[in-house]
């Protein structure tokens, strides 16, 4: 390989990886109610509301039952705000439009399968401030609920 | 194949197209589709000989998809949506194609509008005829769901010509037929313009036609300066002159323009 070859092969490699350093960012614990749309292996379109496991500026973890692969789109809105669907305030500051999503790792669990996720637009799903104040607000209601149980 | 198996294997086009397309390098180009966020973007089979194809039938089979999930009850815009996910999906797993953010020139840019249902390529042709070579920059636009394409020029928005489907899946068409016929378009435009350069107000009158001479066809020039004068026959390719009519054929001349005139004057 020449050394041009070499040139364009870091460059596209750079270019294929946009916004990857943006990826190593705060990661907070935070379930936020989500609903994934995609197609499935069978060709079939699919809508599954689920949880995320954690969540960045610019990625997500969630479970989901519909086997998905790498690279596999997905289009991912948050649920809007309800009781029976979200257990932590879901503030007006995130958005309810849909955003991409590009899958980049898999791994199966005995249920379903836990995704990670990189966003591919600059939709402000969660801003980085909702998500510190939803992680506090959770770590708060976890220290009341041991101390409760403490005494 | 059923949808949810699109492979895009534009690898395998440029094998069969390699002993016939000139280069052998395809060169690098980005996909758009139409309200997806980034670019698809490979680096070594983006010439259309290589790609067009596989990516044509991939994106059927989404156009496909978007009209079978709209019958299922699906939103149209999310039917596009969906679709067009799928089809980034099928792309990303062939290794060669990558994301990459929107904004950036390709020497070939093929853009994907499954609500619309068309498919665009934005391509640059080379073609050498009698020591002569071109770069033809030029839009091929179609129909997703099938159909002639209609190649451009996308400065002018001149149409070049149009081609069936088939044509375009031959192995190297891009390359060489289409190429060829790019620049056989431009030597004639320029035919035509050569010669109407010279026509001025100097001439009485003129006639002008294409004689097929040993499998070509040249462009003829009949001109007559003044009433009465002899008709000279000019060589349309290079404007010179080769000769003038005989009487006889002139009177033959005479005839057919007179015919033309009487119709005209009877409009």
């Amino acid at each position: 390989m020449s050394r041009q070859d070499e040139q364009e092969d870091e460059r596209d490699s750079r270019m294929a990886t946009v916004h990857l350093h943006e990826r190593r960012e705060a990661r907070y614990s935070v379930p936020i109610a989500i609903e994934v749309s995609g197609i499935s292996r069978e060709g079939q379109p699919f809508h599954e509301r689920t949880f995320t496991l954690d969540v960045s500026q610019w990625g997500c973890g969630f479970k989901i039952p519909v086997e998905l692969k790498k690279d596999d789109i997905v289009a991912l809105r948050v649920v809007p705000a309800s009781s029976e669907t979200a257990p932590l305030t879901m503030s007006s500051a995130m958005s309810s439009t849909k955003s991409l999503f590009q899958v980049v790792r898999v791994t199966p669990e005995d249920d379903g399968w836990v995704v990670g996720a990189w966003k591919m637009d600059d939709e402000k799903v969660w801003s980085a401030e909702t998500l510190a104040s939803l992680e506090r607000e959770q770590s708060t209601g976890t220290e009341q609920a041991q101390r409760d149980t403490d005494s | 194949m059923s949808a949810h198996h699109t492979v895009i294997s534009p690898g395998k086009a440029a094998e069969d197209a390699a002993p016939h397309a000139k280069s052998g390098t395809g060169g690098p180009a980005g996909v758009e589709i139409v309200n997806f966020p980034q670019i698809l973007y490979t680096r070594s089979f983006g010439d259309p000989d290589m790609l067009f194809v596989p990516l044509l039938d991939a994106t059927r089979e989404a156009y496909d998809m978007v009209e079978r999930l709209s019958s299922h009850g699906e939103n149209r815009a999310n039917a596009v949506m969906l679709s067009g996910m799928h089809l980034a999906s099928a792309l990303l797993r062939d290794s060669s194609f990558s994301l990459i953010a929107r904004g950036q020139s390709h020497e070939h840019v093929y853009t994907v509008d499954l609500g619309a249902g068309t498919l665009h390529v934005n391509t640059r042709l080379y073609a050498s005829v009698s020591r002569r070579t071109s770069l033809f920059k030029v839009e091929i636009v179609g129909k997703i769901a099938g159909g002639p394409f209609v190649v451009r020029n996308p400065m002018q928005g001149s149409i070049i010509t149009q081609v069936e489907e088939e044509k375009l899946r031959q192995p190297g068409y891009f390359a060489s037929t289409l190429a060829q016929e790019c620049l056989r378009v431009q030597i004639e435009k320029e035919r035509v313009g050569r010669i109407e350069e010279t026509i001025g107000p100097a001439l009485h009158e003129e006639v002008r036609f294409t004689i097929a001479v040993g499998g070509n066809k040249v462009p003829v020039a009949l001109r007559q300066k003044e009433a009465g004068a002899p008709w000279e026959i000019i060589d349309g390719r290079i404007q010179e002159w080769v000769g003038t009519l005989t009487p006889e054929v002139e009177k033959n001349l005479k005839s057919v323009t007179n015919f033309i005139k009487e119709l005209f004057a009877q409009k």
